[in-house]
């Protein structure tokens, strides 16, 4: 039955996602399941039934004129997909579980680059002379040390990932068997996605929080110095945990796409796009240029106020407020 | 080799469901079966046809679809039934086939042995 489900899924996937053609899809299925149901009772085997309801079936051209869709059932026949098997999905997808580790580490050693020249000018100011300089050309070789690593790391892992440029470049496309099992593994890791988010939102918001604390301890000297380069730590850590959400949620939105988002083997997974649609007209209004709006508020209550150590508040916040309108005027598809 | 011309018979999948559905309402297989059946297993009509045809006789308004369970499994599937334009389409298109036919048989087997 499993056998009957998929061939018409995979018949059924490059057609575009409309009300009529799902409902041709339905109808079909559920007249093949009695006729597999009815030659069984007949006497025939499973797979003897299966291989006569598939033969018998018959193609989309006979109902193409029906559905309004020969244009998208010509389209097909021209152009020639390549298909994607479960190993290869599961290769590209264990390739880019390694290639966001390299790229994640590669842009924190970026970000990281600059916490030497922090520690050594600090170390520097307690000597003087020849090692004075000293400590500081050190600070800057160390930077220049972490650029040229990161840089090297991006270079090789991307030489690496390039046998999978298909993916995105060429007409791919997945069979409704191999599209369940990678769905199923996402929906699986959707958690650890979301959490690491999460966590790396709240590094990066509270890497600010030592240095609050520090001045409000009326600065201590080294402490304060040194509490600069641990924002950039802590931002690193944040910003860390945020792309290894990000490239692991990439790649599964990679694959799950490659049918194309309007036709029906694409879509039957989450809609991708991030654009909402809202049930109010005038939230839709509002929203459309919500982030615009928010970069006004920042703009010009930093300038008034001049305090732009809290200002920045305003995004995180903003950030949250849209979520949650998403979350409770968002049309449902 | 002989067989049936497909692009004869498509011009009478609607008449042939049509037939059957005078006879009560009825549902995707079992309108197959019964075609197989009637055609002495000659004719076998396959599921995107029977669709295709189910779509053209709701657009024409010729049958109505409504949901059902069927009695013996409790499935839940689309049933069909004919409407009366459906009943007046029949006939209009029985009285075309007996035409056709006497116009084509005037022409079929002449000058040849039948079953050359």
């Amino acid at each position: 039955m499993e056998t009957i489900k998929n061939y018409l899924e995979t018949m059924f996937s490059p057609l575009p996602n409309n009300a009529e053609v799902l409902r041709a899809k339905d109808e079909l299925l559920s007249m093949m399941e009695d006729k597999y149901n009815g030659l069984m009772e007949e006497g025939m085997s499973s797979e003897e039934a299966v291989a006569k309801v598939i033969a018998e079936c018959g193609s989309l051209d006979d109902i193409a004129s029906e559905l309004g869709i020969q244009e998208a059932v010509v389209q097909t026949k021209d152009v020639h997909r390549r298909n994607v098997s479960l190993e290869e999905a599961e290769a590209f997808l264990a390739d880019s579980a390694n290639a966001a580790i390299v790229r994640t580490t590669a842009i924190c050693i970026f970000i990281l680059s600059v916490v030497p020249p922090i520690i050594f000018s600090e170390v520097a100011e307690y000597t003087v002379g020849t090692v004075h300089n000293a400590f500081d050309a050190l600070g800057a070789v160390f930077f220049f040390i972490f650029i040229a690593t990161g840089v090297g790391m991006i270079i090789v892992e991307n030489g690496k990932m390039k046998k999978w440029n298909f993916l995105r470049k060429e007409p791919c496309q997945l069979d409704y068997s191999v599209l369940s099992v990678i769905d199923e593994k996402y929906k699986a890791q959707e958690g650890t996605f979301t959490s690491r988010l999460a966590i790396g939102v709240c590094l990066c918001i509270v890497s600010v929080v030592p240095i609050i604390l520090v001045d409000a301890l009326g600065g201590l000297g080294v402490l304060e110095d040194l509490a600069g380069a641990f924002i950039f730590a802590m931002v690193a850590a944040g910003v860390g945990f945020i792309l290894m959400a990000s490239y692991g949620k990439g790649a599964y939105k990679t694959l799950l796409s490659t049918n194309g988002d309007t036709t029906v083997g694409g879509n039957q997974f989450d809609s991708q796009k991030d654009e909402a649609e809202y049930s109010d007209p005038t939230i839709a209004a509002i929203m459309s240029v919500y982030w615009e709006t928010v970069l006004c508020i920042y703009l010009s209550w930093s300038f008034l106020t001049f305090n732009w150590f809290s200002t920045w508040i305003i995004w995180p916040i903003a950030a949250i407020i849209h979520a949650l309108v998403k979350k409770l005027f968002k049309e449902e598809m | 080799m002989a067989g049936i011309s497909s692009d004869v018979i498509r011009g009478y999948n609607d008449t042939m469901i049509l037939c059957i559905l005078m006879d009560g309402p009825s549902y995707g297989y079992e309108i197959s079966k019964q075609i197989a059946r009637r055609s002495d297993d000659k004719y076998r009509i396959k599921e995107t046809t029977l669709y295709s045809a189910f779509t053209r006789l709701l657009k024409n308004g010729y049958v109505e679809s409504y949901s059902d369970v069927g009695k013996e499994n409790g499935k839940r599937r689309t049933y069909y039934r004919i409407t009366d334009g459906g009943k007046e389409f029949y006939l209009e298109k029985c009285r075309e086939w007996e035409l056709t036919k006497e116009v084509v048989d005037s022409f079929i087997f002449e000058n040849v042995p039948k079953g050359a």
